[in-house]
């Protein structure tokens, strides 16, 4: 587990129950094997996000068919369903759960960024005075033009078989043995790199404005994103799994055996 | 420890962790064919751990168990990936059964015990590492000082996680405390060579927690430094018996013994602070120091067994001197009495569910476990687990 290792970098770039979050869901979507098919699966990949928040007392303020976020009603009036919010004191995270034999579509992903939006102009000044990270669950592999459209708008993937941007992020920022291959100057540009592909939708708005406003560069270039996806995740990011797996090979594994036996997973699986 | 000199070995090796259960259930796959996949491995221990999962969930559990087969000639093939990525790769790798591994299946069909015999002569055989832990082991017992607790193996100071991230991140740490307590827990003083290495390790060890120390929370911290801690001290300590390897690789030899029932590890003998690892048979290696020349089991049930009740009671008075209490921990009680008798913790579990009634000549009185034991597995008489104990002649 990443944080089974020394820092190397002190800076913080994300909270420590962001990260922690994201290592919990890769381990369920890298091992967790439904038993059941159809809409029924999408609904216990749902029900073990909402028992996962209750077993790690998270706050979750809305789960699956709610149509608020941290209590707020979306500014154009649109009934959103909601698959999973966790309103935490000092920032905000929504997620998305798919659990596809498909490709997630585009316009899934539109409705889900577009929603967040919606949320964040309405009547609601905790909501959009903090930071609003979105994060997407997916059971399958994700589509490559989706994943260039999440880092785009500056959503985290989590998805089997790549390791996540904050998880490559934590790593990059940590003492990890055996890792030849990625240098200390590679993962100090990783350090700095990443936190600009997944960030609160505020900041990307932001962003938006100014480029609207002031011109200049465009809020992610398509070389940048590329370069991210297929080489940082990709190959670094494989890197850096094996050095993991070669640290203890039972990392994920270990993570994953907790986080079934804290949500009953193993019920969830064989009733 | 005795001052003979100790010729340390040069050889490398990697210590098996693995556990002989697997190996055998592992073999077993090969009883209907004599071929097979690293994939189909790792579904057989899946399916024998009840573990349903998907991707390469126990890969290294597939990797590490066929690996070790391979190395003691009893398939061939390649299983040894380096990660789950490699493992992908080669989960097709065909596994082929051996001639001596089908002999070793017709045996272990026959007869399960000469069959573990055999495969802990092979082990024996393999591995210079198990071999060096055998010849340290006839030397004398060996404590192994775990730390599991800042507060009483580290620094009284180090209760509070507070006061040790505060060390940390100026860059301190109590190494003379934790080198003076290691003295008292090991009974005699450090080596200059585990001296000066333990506090090298430290150094290093205390500039990489820095930053850690700054950020993290204290709980979080204090975990990471006694694994870490355990790494650095158990090689040192060990490391003039040529068994300078990680802790992990320590801990893994120790269950290979209560595997094979060779030899025995207590950690709540109440007169050592650490593990006490002990031997349980007779194991002696051949002239050469390559093979194993005798094997004999002579502290089993059988011979435990004898006067079961009348040895209770003599650790039960070792314990109660020791303690000054008339009822005693149950699970310390196991540890004089497997230690005095030099028998494994199963034996004593399976001959005090036996005889917990007591006899003509002793009783028992026993109280209810209160606690869950955090570190051992309870004692237990006709189903219940076991807090205290007193016994008294009548």
């Amino acid at each position: 587990m990443p944080d089974s290792l020394f820092r190397r970098r002190e800076e913080c770039h994300y909270p420590q129950s962001l990260y922690s979050l994201a290592v919990d869901l890769f381990a369920v979507v890298q091992h967790w094997q439904p038993t059941v098919h159809g809409a029924e699966r999408g609904r216990l990949f749902e029900a073990i996000l909402v028992r996962y928040g209750k077993a790690r007392e998270l706050p979750m303020s809305e789960k699956a068919g709610s149509r608020t976020i941290r209590g707020v009603r979306s500014a154009s009036g649109f009934m959103h369903e909601n698959d999973a919010v966790f309103a935490f004191p000092d920032f905000t995270v929504h997620c998305e759960l798919k659990h596809l034999t498909t490709e997630l579509s585009k316009n899934e992903l539109l409705i889900f960024n577009q929603k967040a939006v919606d949320y964040l102009m309405a009547e609601g000044r905790t909501l959009r005075n903090l930071p609003f990270y979105r994060i997407i669950l997916s059971g399958g592999l994700v589509s490559p033009a989706a994943r260039r459209f999440a880092a785009q708008w500056g959503i985290l993937i989590i998805e089997p078989d790549r390791l996540p941007f904050l998880i490559l992020h934590d790593l990059c920022g940590r003492f990890l043995p055996g890792v030849g291959n990625v240098s200390l100057e590679t993962q100090d540009d990783l350090w700095g790199e990443l936190p600009q592909l997944v960030t609160p939708l505020q900041d990307r708005l932001a962003r938006i404005c100014r480029l609207v406003k002031q011109g200049g560069e465009c809020v992610m270039g398509e070389y940048r994103v590329n370069w991210a996806i297929d080489h940082a995740q990709r190959v670094i990011g494989d890197d850096l799994w094996s050095a993991m797996d070669e640290h203890n090979p039972r990392w994920l594994e270990d993570r994953f055996d907790r986080v079934s036996e804290a949500c009953g997973l193993e019920r969830a699986v064989y009733s | 420890m005795d001052d003979q000199k100790i010729t340390v070995s040069t050889e490398t090796d990697s210590v098996p962790r693995v556990s002989a259960r697997d190996l055998f259930m592992v073999l077993q796959i090969f009883d209907r064919r004599a071929e097979t996949t690293l994939e189909e491995v790792r579904l057989r221990i899946c399916v024998n751990r009840e573990k349903q999962r998907r991707g390469t969930f126990l890969w290294s559990a597939a990797r590490d168990t066929s690996g070790e087969l391979v190395k003691l000639g009893l398939i061939k093939g390649s299983p040894y990936a380096r990660n789950a990525k490699q493992y992908e790769t080669m989960k097709s790798n065909k596994l082929v059964l051996t001639d001596d591994g089908k002999e070793l299946i017709a045996k272990f069909k026959e007869d399960k015990k000469p069959a573990y015999d055999e495969m802990f002569r092979l082990l024996v055989m393999t591995h210079p590492y198990v071999r060096e832990f055998i010849r340290a082991l006839n030397r004398t017992d060996l404590i192994a000082p775990v730390i599991t607790s800042m507060k009483d193996h580290v620094a009284t100071r180090y209760a509070n996680n507070s006061a040790l991230t505060a060390d940390l991140s100026a860059g301190k740490f109590e190494t003379k405390s934790l080198c003076a307590l290691l003295t008292g827990r090991l009974k005699r003083e450090l080596k200059p060579a585990e001296d000066k290495e333990i506090e090298t390790e430290i150094r290093e060890m205390v500039s990489e927690a820095k930053r850690s120390a700054v950020v993290d929370d204290g709980v979080k911290v204090a975990k990471l430094i006694l694994n870490r801690l355990n790494d650095i001290i158990i090689p040192a300590i060990f490391r003039s018996d040529g068994l300078g390897f990680d802790a992990r690789s320590h801990r893994a030899l120790w269950s290979i013994g209560e595997d094979f029932r060779t030899w025995g590890s207590l950690r709540s003998h109440p007169e050592y602070d650490g593990w006490l690892i002990y031997r349980t048979a007779v194991v002696e290696l051949s002239g050469n120091g390559t093979e194993l020349a005798r094997l004999e089991f002579d502290h089993g049930m059988k011979q435990t067994g004898e006067n079961f009740l009348s040895k209770l009671f003599a650790a039960y008075q070792k314990l109660q001197a020791l303690k000054g209490n008339t009822f005693v921990p149950s699970w310390e009680l196991r540890a004089v009495f497997c230690y005095d008798n030099r028998c494994q913790m199963s034996v004593f579990d399976k001959l005090f569910d036996q005889d917990y009634s007591g006899s003509d000549e002793f009783r028992l009185h026993m109280e209810i476990q209160r606690q869950k034991l955090q570190h051992e597995s309870p004692v237990r008489a006709g189903n219940r687990n076991i807090g205290t104990v007193r016994v008294v002649r009548r």
